[in-house]
């Protein structure tokens, strides 16, 4: 026991006196072990900000699932499903039927008529630039915040007003509630959760690179240290438990920075918003048991590496012994992974529906890892294949060919990461590339829809409405629906004037007085009476001369054959009919995201409770992604520059014997000085370009099965790989500028 | 009175190279035996076979009794610690511990509490006339000095047998000469017999016999007559 | 004692005429100094007279200087018992190494076994003035060290000589 404690001991010893290549040891060791553990441990607390956001929701949850409850101590309710810059708005309008009725919760006291409790972050958005605009949408004067326990997340954009008239929209847009807290029926599901713990997860593997490189730096002089300790007594596991107390060292620093790091992200949580998904800081507590995993596992993972790092290597009394493992460059266990990937793959490929997810996922990710094994393959065959050049590739690709797995090490990562990069890019480019141009060209951007009937001038008026707002042409439309028990396809009546009809169906010509059949000419049909079941209502009679026509827009793909009515025709619709929607189409010839914000207030002008859909996507869902994408490849990168750092310098330490004899007989400076480079470049070059094939080849993969069109955009590609590239050199020039002076030194020599 | 060493007919290669063709080599308790000849006759070889650190291609190696072969790596590296002592010419020394912290490593591996180490440590330290520099790390140390710590540490465990190869190879002959005398009397203090091996005859004369190595094999000049 | 003793080496190696003997003892060892023939019949004289050596008429007009002398048995033993015997370990002794070196390659002994029991004799000096060395004081350390210095240098000669014995046994035989 007590030796064992002595051997820890005096690996920690070792570790502390390392002089300045210790020291760069343990910094890089420790740096890569705190990003890990960070990262890990934010992604063991997922579940509980999960857990709390749901319970949350779940408290506040409204939704009755269509049931009636009769009025007593209760509130009525009604949604409005705002939104604001492609965040959704979660508004409530509500008015208590008594005085002690329920409180949702978060929210202090009834807001008075037109007063509003509002989440801090739609206060902060009211009063930003702009806010005029969203102020349209929620006229009500803020009295209060929503607290915490109302909210899903502090990010969220909510507000609860007082809204008298909600109780005579019972059944149409409000609905009573006797409580809060109904199970939410829609679930967030495992999106968010499947999304964060993926990127989490594919952040470790360059970690873990990171690590293995920031481990394997400076061990030579740490393995002659052993040597010497060898000498004097110690036997085979005490060196390893030396070795073993030394980076302990590190990785327990690590752990520390780690923990640190994860405070600090924890206090910032609040501040992030990802897909309208935002937490509290409190609520971002790792669960114990995954902590203790990450921790014993942060531990064994980098006592492991440690441990492996002796594999090939044998401490001796007499000096550390490498045995020079023949390479032995066999390709078939090297394609087990990416066979098993496309296997995995092959029905995403083939375009199947219903491929599970995870399949799919597992599939990308060994397609991904299986780079790794390929690389040390493939870089000396390229060494093979090229031509004989000057002595300077002549020393390079002898190097590239006896110790490929050392040469392409470093770089590894960087091809990994550089895969993925270039896989998601192509992805986000084709998508924004289809969030721009709309689903269909011709139909209207918007549609909103109202409640209640509307006479014809009216139905008029309200298209003016929205033609205030510039660049924006608006018709609307009275929808009533056909009774049609046991057909599946609603059927609809649509009455309104040609120049409204025209945008909802190809009419060859109108005027007031015609009406139109859809789907086959017919003599008559039954409108439905309303309430929640269908029934029978009044029986009006389609004109004879009524032409056929086509719907086109958003109604083709859900209505049935149905009759239009221009007002004129429309008199045999009984005006005690309610429409079940009056429809207003708003097409725009500027982008939708610029004019969603104004129409969506004169929307809520016209009525709170409009139902506004944008059918053009206002804003690019996966920008985000996107860049943040972006900045992660950045912060991958630049770990990797890192690794590859230290494995070139390690390397050219390792060499420089070699290297001084060759500058010692002569060899030129230029002539060392290349071949090292070369020795760097070829294995990214080619790295690189197997990467931007897989990438490409993921990309189009991911294309597919989001029903993207496949198309490649040149910088999607190239960028990754260039800046991959860049890096790669940039960072062997470093190494080697100032290096190219001492390594072809002489009278270094003697002391080797 | 029969030896405590005895290896015979040694047989080393490496490679092509030839390092031992048939080497034998006795040491007795308390004595010291220098071990001269040309360089790359073998014998660096013939000393790291006998302390057991490297494994004959043919040849028996017996301390004590125990041939060396049949041991584990544990029990040979206790054997290290306890009945051995090595000085080489240079670089044994472990750069990021101080000097009484080097001479207090094998006991510390084996063990002993680091109170206790240090104090036989430091009593080493006295004794080589190092007493003001238990605190000098080995780069603040010169050659002869840190070779005297190194004498230190052999001497720390106790052992039965020191393994001396060049003690004095980098160091001038005063230094080198100040290093024997103290090597030469803690061992016949302590009756630690000394395998020396060196090129240099003025530090061969230290020990009470001598053999030679050339060409891998071994013979005793005085039984030659 | 020495010449004495490279005659009969010489005359191991091949029977020949005092002439000869001469002759051939300049060419390897009077390099600088060539033997007088008077000391060459006095040495054989000698040597007949300790049946060393025996003397067979040559052919030709039988003159005394046409004697060809022949090693016996008992003077093959004296060579050996010579070469055996290690010089005492003192100043400027390697003419009579040299000679004894040469003898030995000459009449196809072990040059190298000459060259270790002389080593060995010479360590066996030195321990004994380390060992004397160690018990003195600073003036007996002093004057041991002079000698110790001394036979140091003697042994690197003798270290040295034996790694180019090879290419001596060459030249010598030629
Ligand atoms: N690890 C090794 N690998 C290959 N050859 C070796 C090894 N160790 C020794 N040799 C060879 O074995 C022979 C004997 O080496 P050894 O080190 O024993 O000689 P030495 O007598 O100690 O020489 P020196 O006086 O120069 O130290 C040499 O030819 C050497 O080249
Ligand atoms: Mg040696």
């Amino acid at each position: 026991m007590r030796r064992l404690r002595t051997e820890l001991a005096l690996g920690f010893r070792l570790a502390f006196a390392g002089g300045r290549h210790g020291a760069v040891r343990i910094a890089m060791v420790a740096s890569a072990v705190a990003i890990g553990t960070a990262a890990l441990l934010l992604a063991a607390s997922v579940p509980t900000m999960l857990d709390a956001r749901q319970s949350r929701s779940e408290a506040r949850g409204d939704n009755t699932a269509g049931e009636d409850r009769p009025a007593g101590r209760t509130v009525v309710v009604a949604a409005v499903e705002a939104g604001w810059h492609g965040d959704d708005i979660r508004g409530r309008l509500l008015w208590p039927d008594a005085p002690g009725a329920p409180r949702p919760p978060g929210v202090p006291a009834f807001p008075g008529d037109h007063q509003m409790y509002a989440s801090p972050a739609l206060q902060a958005a009211l009063a930003g630039p702009d806010g005029g605009t969203l102020r349209r949408q929620m006229p009500y004067r803020v009295v209060g915040t929503i607290g915490p326990d109302g909210l899903s997340g502090p990010r969220e954009l909510a507000y609860y007003a007082g809204y008298p008239r909600v109780r005579d929209r019972l059944g149409q847009g409000s609905w009573r509630v006797d409580r809060f807290g109904y199970p939410a029926v829609e679930e967030i599901g495992d999106g968010p959760y499947i999304l964060s713990v993926t990127v989490l997860v594919t952040l470790l593997l360059p970690i873990v690179i990171l690590l293995g490189a920031a481990l394997r730096f400076g061990t030579d002089r740490r393995d002659r240290r052993l040597a010497a300790i060898r000498l004097i007594g110690a036997d085979h596991r005490a060196v390893l438990r030396i070795a073993l107390g030394e980076s302990l060292v590190a990785t327990g620093f690590g752990l520390a920075g780690g923990v640190a790091l994860y405070l600090s992200a924890r206090e910032r949580a609040a501040a992030f918003d990802l897909l309208g998904f935002s937490v509290y800081p409190a609520d971002v507590r790792p669960v114990p048991v995954l902590a203790l995993a990450t921790v014993v596992g942060v531990l064994a993972l980098s006592a492991a590496m440690a441990v492996l790092g002796f594999r090939g290597v044998s401490i001796e009394p007499l000096g550390v012994f490498r045995q020079a493992a023949h390479w032995r460059g066999r390709l078939w266990w090297r394609l087990i992974l990416p066979v098993a990937g496309v296997a995995l793959l092959y029905p995403a490929i083939l375009g199947l529906p219903d491929v599970p997810e995870d399949r799919t996922g597992l599939g990308v990710l060994l397609l991904l890892v299986s780079l790794i094994p390929i690389l040390p393959y493939l870089v000396p065959a390229v060494a093979r294949l090229l031509p004989h050049g000057p002595a300077s590739w002549q020393l390079a690709s002898e190097q590239l060919r006896r110790n490929p797995a050392g040469s392409t090490r470093a770089v590894t990562g960087i091809v990994v990461a550089v895969a993925g990069a270039i896989a998601l890019q192509t992805f986000f480019a084709a998508a924004a590339n289809r969030a721009v141009d709309s689903d269909d060209p011709g139909g209207p951007a918007f549609l909103v829809q109202f409640t209640g009937r509307q006479t014809p001038a009216a139905m008029r008026h309200r298209s003016a409405l929205f033609e205030q707002v510039g660049g924006v042409t608006a018709g609307t439309v009275a929808q009533y629906v056909v009774y049609d028990p046991g057909n599946p396809v609603p059927e609809f009546v649509i009455v309104g004037d040609c120049a409204a009809l025209s945008q909802v169906a190809a009419l060859s010509r109108c005027a007031d007085g015609d009406a139109f059949t859809t789907g086959g000419p017919r003599r008559s049909v039954t409108l439905d009476a309303g309430g929640s079941d269908p029934a029978p209502g009044a029986r009006i009679a389609v004109p004879h001369d009524a032409r056929r026509a086509a719907l086109i827009g958003p109604y083709l793909a859900n209505a049935g054959p149905s009759v239009l009515l221009t007002p004129a025709a429309a008199t045999a619709v009984p005006p005690d009919v309610d429409p079940e929607f009056v429809d207003t189409g708003i097409f725009t010839s500027k982008e939708p995201a610029a004019v969603a914000g104004q129409l969506r207030g004169v929307a809520a002008e016209i009525d709170p409770l409009a139902l506004f859909t944008s059918l053009a996507p206002e804003t690019d869902f996966y920008a985000p992604l996107g860049s943040a994408l972006t900045v992660g490849l950045a912060l991958l990168l630049l770990m990797m520059a890192v690794g590859l750092l230290l494995d070139v310098a390690a390397r050219l330490g390792e060499r420089r014997r070699v290297l001084g004899v060759l500058a010692a007989i002569g060899a030129r400076r230029s002539t060392v000085v290349w071949s090292v480079l070369l020795q760097a470049i070829a294995p990214v070059l080619s790295g690189l370009a197997l990467a931007s094939g897989v990438g490409a080849g993921l990309g189009a993969l991911l294309m597919r099965m989001s029903a993207v069109p496949v198309r490649f955009d040149a910088p999607a590609i190239l960028g990754p790989a260039a800046a991959g590239a860049g890096l790669a050199l940039a960072t062997t020039v470093v190494v080697l500028l100032p290096a190219a002076g001492w390594v072809t030194r002489t009278d270094k020599l003697r002391y080797e | 009175m029969s030896a405590l060493l005895v290896a015979e007919g040694l047989h080393k290669a490496y490679g092509k190279t030839v390092a031992l063709a048939a080497a034998d080599l006795a040491v007795r308790a308390g004595e010291i035996v220098s071990v001269m000849g040309p360089s790359g006759s073998g014998k660096s070889t013939l000393l790291h076979c006998a302390a057991g650190l490297t494994r004959p291609g043919a040849g028996l190696v017996r301390y004590a009794g125990q041939d060396l072969a049949q041991l584990t790596d544990v029990r040979r590296s206790a054997l290290r610690r306890r009945e051995f002592g090595f000085v080489f010419q240079f670089g044994q020394l472990v750069p990021e511990l101080t000097a009484v912290q080097n001479v207090a490593l094998p006991l510390r591996l084996d063990g002993v509490s680091r109170r206790a180490a240090e104090r036989r440590a430091a009593g080493w330290m006295d004794r080589l006339g190092l007493a003001d520099k238990a605190a000098a790390r080995p780069g603040e140390l010169s050659g002869g000095e840190q070779q005297r710590v190194a004498v230190a540490r052999a001497l720390v465990g106790g052992p039965k047998v020191i393994f001396a190869d060049e003690p004095t190879g980098a160091l001038d002959s005063v230094a080198g000469e100040q290093v024997m005398d103290l090597l030469n009397d803690a061992a016949r203090d302590t009756g630690a017999a000394v395998v020396l091996v060196t090129h240099d005859s003025r530090v061969a004369a230290y020990a009470d016999r001598g053999i030679v190595v050339r060409d891998g094999r071994s013979f005793d000049p005085a039984g030659v007559r | 004692m020495t010449m004495r003793s490279t005659f009969l080496a010489l005359l191991e190696g091949q029977a020949q005429h005092g002439y000869d003997l001469k002759r051939a003892y300049d060419q390897h060892f009077g390099r600088s100094r060539p033997v007088a023939y008077g000391q060459v019949y006095t040495a054989l004289a000698k040597l007949l007279r300790g049946g060393f050596v025996t003397v067979e008429p040559g052919e030709g007009d039988g003159g005394p200087d046409r004697k060809i002398y022949k090693i016996t048995e008992a003077g093959v033993t004296d060579v050996q018992r010579w070469l055996d015997e290690p010089e005492d370990p003192e100043q400027y002794l390697q003419s009579s190494l040299y000679a004894k070196v040469i003898s030995a390659l000459l009449t196809g002994r072990s040059a190298a076994a000459v060259l270790d029991v002389q080593r060995e004799k010479h360590l066996e000096a030195m321990r004994e003035l380390t060992r004397r060395k160690r018990t003195g004081d600073l003036a007996d350390r002093i004057i041991c060290d002079h000698a110790l210095f001394h036979l140091d240098a003697d042994l690197r000669w003798l270290e040295h000589t034996a790694t180019v014995l090879h290419e001596l046994a060459g030249q010598v035989r030629r």
